[in-house]
């Protein structure tokens, strides 16, 4: 009786304090939840593209390649996403094919998604209000300029992990911030941060300092002669 | 106070103070291009947000022997900063290639150490968010970020220029850099004139001459080595600025500096120790 | 198991923990430092394409040609034309004309003033049928007035006019017009020019030639080309600039001399060096050059430096300076660019004459006049020989007033007058791109493009050496619901049963353009000018020396001030007021909040026991204003120096409530011979307020 007594008093106290780090667990847990799984979906809102266009019909059905609609203008800016002048040098009138009772969904969808944007951009003269994933904010100048002479002019030429590209294959480059997108033939949604308005997709300044910072991208000679890329005027304005 | 950085080009400005006749085409051109909000009254200049100000210029003698010059002034984009050293957050630099002083605005702080360390007064705080009438805003250049306020900012030469005239090289595939004639310099491969600021720009009279100081085939080169009528402003300071002025006035040229009743207008280096 | 106090602790205590583990307190602490960089009311840049399309300025007086800078097809920037007969820079009006076309005191849609007095929108249909239906009413009593004395919409205006049978039809008074008149009275068939280009010394006598005289932008790239960087090598300039006016000005501050004279005294000084150079065996081909010489001999060099106020000394320098440069030329103006007459200007062109230059390199030169493009309309030189300022001083009320882009109740002298005047005319029509005072007073304002939103022409601006004929084509989309003014008066005459010959503006313009070889309107349109060298022959000119004597007498000045009013092109025109981007410009010194200064020299100021910032009450008889005083020493003695500019009570605010108008002191008088009217010699008192 007694040692039960006793017994039931340790197992109570053992059980207590065993509960005593529950609820602390379960805090923990649900925090980790909170905040691995719904806080990303509560700071992004997920916002969509006007219309469906897919990357991959264009690459493997039509044959572009990158540098046929981004490109460098005369001025040496990058166009980003292009103007409709560029789209309308092929879409003035619809080009896929009028889709039967044989085709796909997914042939439906362009052939829909074309004749939309023919029709209330490109006859209309509209603009598409595309949205970006990437893009920095109005104090960063980037140059795709810059980054396409001054990192391919040695990276070419190295071999292994510091290779970005090869004459073949010079898309590695940008494929060291851009995600390869030849494959994708869907929207995906941009994620916007409620709170910045910065896109989810936004390169923070470390990661430009991945590169920038590198010791062996700027040099100090000793005679206080530098060619520092990691100025702040390097990159910002 | 660090050493001072050398840089293989050195963008400066020679101003003309004969030719400047006070219109101020140039501070409208840098407003516009650098998008400066405008202001209804803009009486306070404590207040009043201006990279670029002409300020009037007087000889101090009665009439009719009165002279009048007219004094445009930049940031003087010094090579020693006394503005740089006292920056606690590092949002201004001089550390490129080119020898502008940067500004950051995201990071300035907005103690305003800078303002008063700059014996220029070239630096300017944002006590109000910028505003313009309705609609103008429609008019800004996509090329320089507006600040908000709380924020110090000042002249930059129009630095985004420079960055769009070396990608405008780099998409020809050329270098941004040449040979220099003589033995080790580099030059900038922007061909004189593809990279001027707005003002110089803009001035009809052509006072501004805008280029690479380190460059002999620059104008800017020409007329501000050994040139007598070449002065720069508070120059015993040591503040080694790229923006030279030029009058073939005494009076004017002694107004460049805080001389004493009996010193004699000269050449800095005369006076100054060698090194300092 | 129950959730106790300790329980709930242990689980907030857990969760805060878990929360550290989390990108939560991370991702939101950066996220608010981001945000605080990025304010959603602070505008953000919008990228694009840059391209460029080129343009004139309608809205600066010296018709600078503009290279517009367009983003995404979206005008930012004004940038200059080099290579261009009236380019070289950008005038500090014209460099922010694109930003002006947001300007708040634009006209945004018709409006119509309602029997309550308020201002009540319309739509243009409505608009174009109510001014049809004045126009018929008011027929052959219908007035113009035109602001705008280089386009061609004077042609259709004055096509209108002549076709309604109505002969008062107006241009502002500027520069151009003395000239003009002074060509007619000396017998000289065309229009005044100036070589400035292959000149190598100017005398400027009042001519503000580096801000306000004829199309600035060009003489300054003239003078940027002429005047060499002081360098290592002290490069003799090419030209020189000499110039004599009451106000050591934006013209004076670089010229080698100035020469410091009473205001309204240029005709004067020019037959002083007239006297000076005949002496020195100059002399011309006239019918009357003896009566001339006996007229200038009346300004011996002691009466001229008694009635100018120049320093002998100087003047003799400078009349050595003329006598022995390759192309010596003189320019005679007026500070302010108006109302200074014919006189004057006719004895700058017997001083040219006497300098023989006359339709030489570097001279004076006699260019074809500018002639209408429609039949039936009258030339420039025709329209100048009406004197607005006189019209409204007789007050024959018109039944209907047109105005395109003029603003003569600001710009005129005594604008309260004009005012009145304006306000007795039963009917009146503002086309104008701003609410400026007289679209305020009207009964229809009808918004206008501005010049980067329309299609208009520049015409051979007063002052240029050579005939220029440019188009300016609609660079930007209209930030208003505008029309030409030129096409809305063709579509009401010929509603009116007066057809023009046109139907639209840009059909005149074609026309136009193919008067001048090699160029086409495509050609014009894309910045190009029209260049001739044509010249009219000098076959002779009468010196008018009896025009001369009776216009240029001496005034007396009793103990009065002169008044010497200046001319700043960064403070606007009448037509724009100061533009927003230019009240950085005005230093302390000369406006302070509501306080506009006025300059004295030291000893002028003591004089009348006045001293520096005084606030003081300038009268001149009729009207007062108040100013506070700047003690200036680049002043003339008893002289009190006013710009131009400031006193607008329409507009919007960024020309609002600063200063006041010195154009109310003026008072215009008849210019004894010429048919002209003067306000020049003004005289006022100045006492502390």
């Amino acid at each position: 009786m007694e040692e039960n007594k006793h017994g039931a008093d340790d197992s109570n106290c053992r059980l207590k304090c065993a509960c005593g780090v529950v609820p602390f667990l379960i805090g923990a847990a649900v925090a980790l939840a909170f905040g691995w799984w719904v806080f990303p979906d509560l700071i992004f809102s997920k916002q969509s593209q006007p219309f469906y266009f897919s990357h991959n019909i264009h690459m493997e059905k039509v044959g572009t390649v990158c540098s046929d609609c981004h490109s460098f203008r005369a001025d040496g800016s990058f166009t980003g996403v292009p103007a409709l002048g560029t789209c309308a040098g092929c879409h003035g009138e619809i080009q896929t094919d009028e889709p039967s009772a044989a085709s796909t969904p997914a042939e439906k969808a362009a052939y829909e998604a074309e004749k939309f944007f023919v029709e209330e951009y490109v006859a209309k003269g509209r603009e598409v209000p595309w949205l970006r994933h990437q893009y920095q904010p109005d104090n960063v100048f980037f140059s795709h300029a810059a980054h396409f002479s001054k990192c391919y002019s040695c990276h070419l030429t190295m071999k292994g992990s510091l290779s970005l590209g090869t004459p073949d294959n010079p898309d590695k480059l940008c494929m060291t911030c851009h995600p390869s997108l030849a494959e994708l033939d869907k929207n995906i949604p941009v994620a916007v941060n409620v709170l910045t308005d910065y896109s989810a997709s936004t390169m923070k300044m470390w990661e430009c300092e991945r590169c920038h910072a590198l010791p062996g991208h700027f040099y100090n000679d000793g005679k206080g002669r530098t060619a520092a890329n990691n100025a702040c005027y390097t990159c910002h304005k | 106070m660090s050493a001072k950085k050398e840089f293989n080009v050195k963008w400066g400005m020679a101003i003309d103070l004969d030719k400047c006749t006070g219109c101020g085409a140039c501070m409208v051109a840098c407003q516009a291009e650098n998008n400066l909000a405008p202001v209804a009254d803009a009486s306070n200049k404590l207040r009043v947000m201006n990279w670029l100000v002409v300020f009037e210029l007087s000889n101090n003698k009665e009439f009719p022997d009165h002279e009048v010059a007219y004094l445009p002034r930049p940031c003087q984009q010094c090579a020693e900063q006394p503005c740089a050293t006292v920056c606690p957050v590092v949002a201004t630099e001089r550390n490129e290639e080119g020898g502008i002083v940067s500004q950051i605005y995201p990071r300035c702080i907005g103690c305003r150490y800078c303002m008063a360390a700059c014996p220029y007064h070239a630096r300017y705080f944002n006590w109000f968010d910028p505003v313009w009438p309705k609609g103008m805003e429609k008019a800004l250049t996509p090329d320089v970020s507006v600040r908000p306020r709380g924020v110090v900012e000042k002249c930059t030469f129009c630095h985004h220029r420079y960055m769009m005239a070396k990608d405008k090289l780099r998409a020809q595939g050329k270098n941004i850099f040449v040979k220099g004639e003589k033995r080790g310099t580099k030059h900038s491969a922007i061909a004189e004139g593809d990279y001027v600021t707005s003002c110089a720009e803009a001035c009809p009279n052509g006072a501004i001459v805008f280029g690479d100081l380190n460059n002999p085939a620059h104008r800017v080169y020409q007329l501000t080595h050994d040139n007598p009528n070449a002065f720069r402003l508070l120059e015993r300071l040591g503040t080694d600025t790229a923006v030279y002025y030029i009058s073939s006035r005494e009076w004017v040229r002694r107004l460049g500096d805080n001389y004493l009743k009996d010193e004699i207008t000269q050449k800095p280096e005369k006076i100054l120790p060698k090194k300092h | 198991m129950v959730l106790d106090r300790r329980g709930f602790m242990k689980f907030v205590a857990g969760a805060g923990l878990g929360v550290m583990a989390t990108p939560i307190p991370w991702k939101l602490l950066d996220d608010a430092a981001i945000w605080t960089q990025n304010w959603s009311w602070i505008p953000r840049n919008v990228k694009g394409e840059t391209s460029y399309t080129y343009a004139v300025s309608k809205m600066c007086p010296s018709c600078v040609p503009m290279k517009v800078r367009m983003v995404g097809g979206r005008p930012v920037r004004v940038l200059p034309v080099d290579g261009h007969p009236l380019g070289g820079g950008v005038s500090s009006i014209a460099v922010a004309e694109v930003q002006m076309m947001f300007s708040p005191g634009r006209v945004k849609r018709p409006l119509y003033r309602a029997a309550d007095g308020a201002f009540r929108e319309l739509s243009w249909a409505e608009a174009v049928t109510l001014l049809q239906q004045k126009l018929q009413a008011a027929g052959s009593s219908t007035a113009f007035i035109s602001g705008d004395e280089n386009g061609s919409t004077n042609d259709v205006l004055s096509a209108f006019a002549r076709a309604l049978g109505a002969g008062d039809i107006f241009l502002m008074p500027s520069e151009a017009q003395c000239a003009a008149r002074a060509a007619e009275l000396m017998g000289i068939p065309a229009q005044l020019g100036y070589d400035l280009e292959n000149s190598d010394y100017v005398l400027a006598i009042g001519a503000n030639l580096l801000e306000s005289w004829g199309p600035v932008i060009r003489n300054r790239r003239i003078f940027r080309d002429g005047r060499p960087v002081a360098g290592k090598k002290e490069l003799p300039a090419r030209l020189n600039i000499a110039y004599a006016g009451a106000v050591q000005n934006n013209t004076a501050a670089v010229a080698r001399p100035w020469l410091p004279v009473y205001p309204g005294t240029e005709g004067i000084l020019a037959l002083g060096i007239a006297n000076m150079l005949i002496a020195k065996g100059c002399s011309f081909d006239s019918p009357d050059f003896s009566e001339f010489k006996l007229l200038a001999a009346k300004y011996n060099p002691e009466v001229t430096a008694k009635e100018t106020g120049v320093d002998l000394k100087k003047l003799e320098a400078v009349v050595k300076a003329l006598m022995a440069a390759k192309a010596p030329l003189v320019i005679v103006g007026s500070e302010f660019s108006q109302g200074s007459g014919a006189a004057p200007v006719m004895a700058g062109f017997a001083l040219n004459a006497l300098l023989g230059n006359i339709n030489k390199s570097g001279g004076v030169c006699l260019l074809p006049r500018a002639e209408a493009g429609i039949d039936g309309a009258s030339a420039r030189d025709e329209i100048f020989k009406n004197d607005l300022t006189a019209w409204i001083a007789d007050r024959k009320t018109p039944q209907a007033l047109v105005l395109h882009e003029a603003n003569p109740a600001y710009a005129l002298p005594g604008p309260q007058a004009v005012a009145a005047f304006l306000k007795a005319v039963p009917f009146k029509v503002s086309f104008s791109t701003y609410m400026d005072e007289t679209a305020a007073l009207c009964d229809l304002v009808l918004p206008i493009g501005m010049g980067l939103e329309r299609i208009d022409d520049v015409n051979t601006p007063y002052g240029c050496g050579k005939t220029v004929y440019c188009i300016s084509a609609v660079a930007a989309d209209p930030r208003a619901d505008v029309h030409n003014t030129a096409n809305v008066i063709l579509h009401v005459a010929k509603e009116m049963g007066k057809d023009l010959g046109f139907e639209y503006y840009e059909d005149l313009l074609k026309t136009k353009a193919v008067r001048y070889e090699k160029c086409d309107f495509a050609v014009l349109a894309a910045g190009q000018a029209a260049v001739s060298e044509a010249r009219v022959e000098f076959s002779g000119f009468t010196a008018r020396a009896d025009v001369l004597a009776k216009a240029l007498s001496p005034k007396t000045r009793g103990n009065k001030l002169g008044l010497a009013p200046y001319a700043k092109l960064n403070l606007g025109t009448a037509k724009t007021g100061i533009p927003p981007y230019n009240t950085k410009t005005l230093r302390g010194t000369e406006l302070d909040g509501k306080d506009m200064y006025v300059m004295m020299n030291a000893k002028t100021a003591r004089k009348k026991g006045l001293s520096d910032g005084d606030m003081v009450v300038l009268d001149s008889g009729k009207q007062q204003i108040r100013a506070r005083l700047r003690v200036f020493e680049g002043v003339m003695m008893d002289t009190v120096a006013v710009c131009l500019g400031y006193g607008h009570t329409a507009l919007d605010e960024f020309s609002q409530n600063k200063g006041a108008n010195v154009m109310e002191l003026m008072v215009a008088v008849p210019e004894p011979q010429t048919g002209l009217n003067v306000w020049s010699g003004t005289g006022v008192t100045v006492s502390k307020a």
